[in-house]
């Protein structure tokens, strides 16, 4: 193993596969439980990362018509644009990449806690011997494992079809709640509505393909985010959600409701 | 915009091969362990081939392909998928029975070199099977990753009965006198009456157990995660003792894998933190740990009068309890070319001459005690076809390189 992969093994996998089972041993057998507490856990630690990416969506939201204007002014003149975009990131105290450093750093987390998950859920007698080496010598690892892989019904070592549902619909959701707040120009509105889709289907689609434990972890992840994102700058693009569905409703233009609105106005 | 787009695609598509599994995971290939019958040995390539080897020079009878077909997840896996084997394979007259980590039941004919019978060993309840199937008094006995153990008519192959454990099974049963002793994941070892499937006993082990019953003489030992070795009265499943006992500072540091081999009064249970514990069979303080310093996951053998072990990174080892006294064989791994070697496979005993399945790369070894003498036979390049053109395979002397260390024992009264 390369020195690399032996620090990411050390300081990362092997402290997050221990807790996922001490957590398991401690919710009674249940790895479920254990995820949903693993992804509360890493949300606090993480919790001024996720404050900053929020601070840095808001500020970059304050800047956006001014962003507009120069678009308007300088649109033709690339290099000016560009100039003036810094001067005004620079006065402004915006760093742009905050947001998007923020958006990536807890990407390791989600690499690792996909390895502790697969490697906790250990279903070849391969990743048995690896979960072996992997867990360290207090006893309450060894009295937790092999840990219960069912939660509510479902298997947690493999794909589940609810869970990948339930990833897009919970991303979107979080997606939509902060698009609204993003949007600026024609261009970037366009481009964070082409977002807010993709990034869930995606993810959907991802989770089909891997232990419903992690698809467990984003959805809980989503809906702690959904939350904080409430606190921080309320519903944001949600407030819109009933009108949206309205609008997509089939029947929505000749509704029973909508017929029988003007009798209801009469009596 | 296209190109901001493009990046996120390119970063989303990087991270489902990723997690997926085409770019990285476990690889799931087998460990099937070594038979013996009739002047050949018998065991399964990482590769999913049956191969027939003759031992009096090593050279293969005949190799089958043990496939199936499959789609294959998100356009990443082939059509046609080798079976991992884990257990070993079960040859009795000429039938040669093999479990699939599929979940199927493969049975061939040796006579016709041919497969007689393909099938789902449960179509309702599918699962993977790990341990190796069991042949006798008319019945084979196969376990399942769905907590079951299956008695199979021996002839028709049809269910005779089936009992259901409180977790998975993956250790191979033993069969003795009449009773199918076996553990599960739910902690407990049985013994079930081998005709009829008839609990006898039942006994706490205190954690999963993955390693097969041993029986000598009264007693049946069992190891299990919990890093105890268990001794019961075969009889009623009495606890005779357990090791680690009250007191006892030598502790086991990590879980027991690998199945035990009683010799000369002692019981030695190798483990996965690289050591093997001989514990006395009549007195459980009587305990002599040999320290071999890799993770031990393969079954050893008795062979020329000493215990042969295998650890994971190649290296062979004698060790004797009555003698106090550890050697190191060989290493087999040239840590310049074979780096990646291991050994999880159970070893095989046939005379003087004990036999190892490596992998990465697939090979048997064997190594004869009368002349110290080492050979082996390359299983990744062998020819896959039902009639094997004489002269194709492969058979190279192996000057290993014996390195011997000082014999170091920790002795715990």
């Amino acid at each position: 193993m390369d020195i690399i992969g032996v620090i990411w093994n050390i300081i990362l996998l092997q402290p997050m596969t221990n807790i996922l089972v001490v957590l398991a041993h401690f919710l009674g057998n249940n790895f479920g439980l254990s995820i949903i507490a693993l992804t509360i856990l890493i949300n606090v630690v993480t919790y001024p990362l996720t404050v900053r990416q929020m601070k840095s969506a808001k500020a970059m939201q304050d800047l956006q018509p001014k962003m507009a204007e120069l678009q308007r002014k300088y649109g033709k003149d690339q290099a000016t644009l560009s100039r003036e975009i810094q001067r005004l990131y620079r006065e402004s105290g915006v760093n742009p990449a905050g947001c998007l450093t923020s958006m990536f750093l807890p990407m390791p987390i989600w690499i690792v806690l996909y390895q502790a998950i697969r490697s906790v859920m250990a279903t070849s007698p391969e990743s048995f011997l690896g979960l072996s080496s992997q867990l360290y010598t207090w006893a309450v690892t060894f009295t937790a494992t092999p840990i219960n892989t069912y939660f509510l019904g479902m298997n947690m070592s493999v794909p589940n079809y609810l869970l990948a549902i339930l990833v897009g619909i919970s991303m979107w959701l979080q997606q939509k709640m902060t698009a609204q707040q993003n949007a600026g120009t024609p261009q970037a509105a366009q481009q964070a509505q082409m977002m807010q889709v993709l990034f869930p289907i995606m993810f959907g689609f991802i989770s089909l393909s891997v232990p419903a434990g992690l698809a467990m972890y984003w959805v809980v992840n989503s809906v702690i985010r959904i939350g904080v994102q409430y606190f921080f700058s309320g519903w944001g693009g949600l407030t819109t959600l009933p009108q949206t569905l309205m609008s997509l409703w089939p029947l929505s233009k000749n509704s029973i409701w909508r017929r029988e609105s003007p009798q209801s106005k009469k009596r | 915009m296209k190109k901001t787009i493009l990046a996120v695609f390119g970063v989303l598509l990087i991270m489902l091969s990723a997690l997926s599994g085409c770019a990285s995971g476990t690889a799931i290939a087998g460990w099937a362990g070594i038979t013996f019958s009739d002047g050949n040995i018998f065991t399964v390539s990482s590769q999913g081939q049956l191969e027939v080897i003759n031992v009096s020079d090593l050279a293969a009878t005949w190799s089958i392909d043990i496939a199936e077909i499959s789609g294959g997840g998100l356009g990443c896996g082939p059509s046609t998928l080798a079976v991992a084997v884990y257990g070993t394979p079960a040859v009795v007259g000429d039938r040669v029975y093999v479990a699939g980590y599929n979940g199927k039941i493969y049975v061939y004919d040796l006579s016709t070199k041919a497969l007689v019978k393909e099938f789902v060993l449960d179509e309702e309840n599918h699962q993977t099977i790990v341990g190796g199937p069991v042949v006798g008094g008319g019945f084979v006995y196969i376990v399942s990753t769905n907590g079951y153990i299956y008695a199979l008519n021996a002839d028709k192959l049809e269910l005779e009965w089936k009992f259901k454990s409180g977790g998975k099974i993956w250790s191979t049963p033993t069969l003795v006198d009449g009773t199918i002793y076996f553990s599960s994941f739910d902690g407990n070892l049985y013994a079930l009456d081998a005709a009829k499937g008839d609990l006898l006993w039942q006994a706490s082990v205190g954690g999963a157990v993955v390693a097969s019953p041993v029986i000598s003489g009264d007693a049946i030992y069992a190891v299990s995660f919990d890093r105890g070795i268990y001794a019961f009265n075969r009889i009623d499943g009495s606890l005779k003792w357990r090791f680690p006992a009250d007191g006892q500072d030598e502790r086991p540091q990590r879980w027991f894998w690998a199945t035990p081999v009683v010799f000369n009064g002692y019981l030695y249970a190798p483990c996965l933190d690289g050591k093997v514990y001989a514990v006395s069979t009549s007195s459980v303080t009587d305990v002599i740990v040999f320290d071999l310093r890799s993770p031990i996951s393969s079954s050893p053998v008795v062979c020329a009068g000493k215990v042969v072990v295998a650890t994971e990174d190649a290296s062979m080892y004698t060790i004797e309890a009555s003698t106090n006294k550890q050697e190191l064989l060989a290493e087999l791994r040239d840590k310049e070319k074979e780096s990646s070697m291991i050994i999880n496979s159970q070893l095989c005993s046939v005379g003087n001459k004990v036999y190892i399945h490596t992998l990465k790369p697939d090979r048997v070894y064997a190594y004869d005690f009368d002349d110290a003498s080492w050979k082996y036979i390359a299983l990744d390049t062998l020819v896959s076809a039902s009639a094997l053109p004489a002269g194709t395979v492969t058979v190279t002397e192996y000057n290993t390189t014996t390195v011997y260390i000082p014999t170091t024992v920790t002795v715990t009264q």
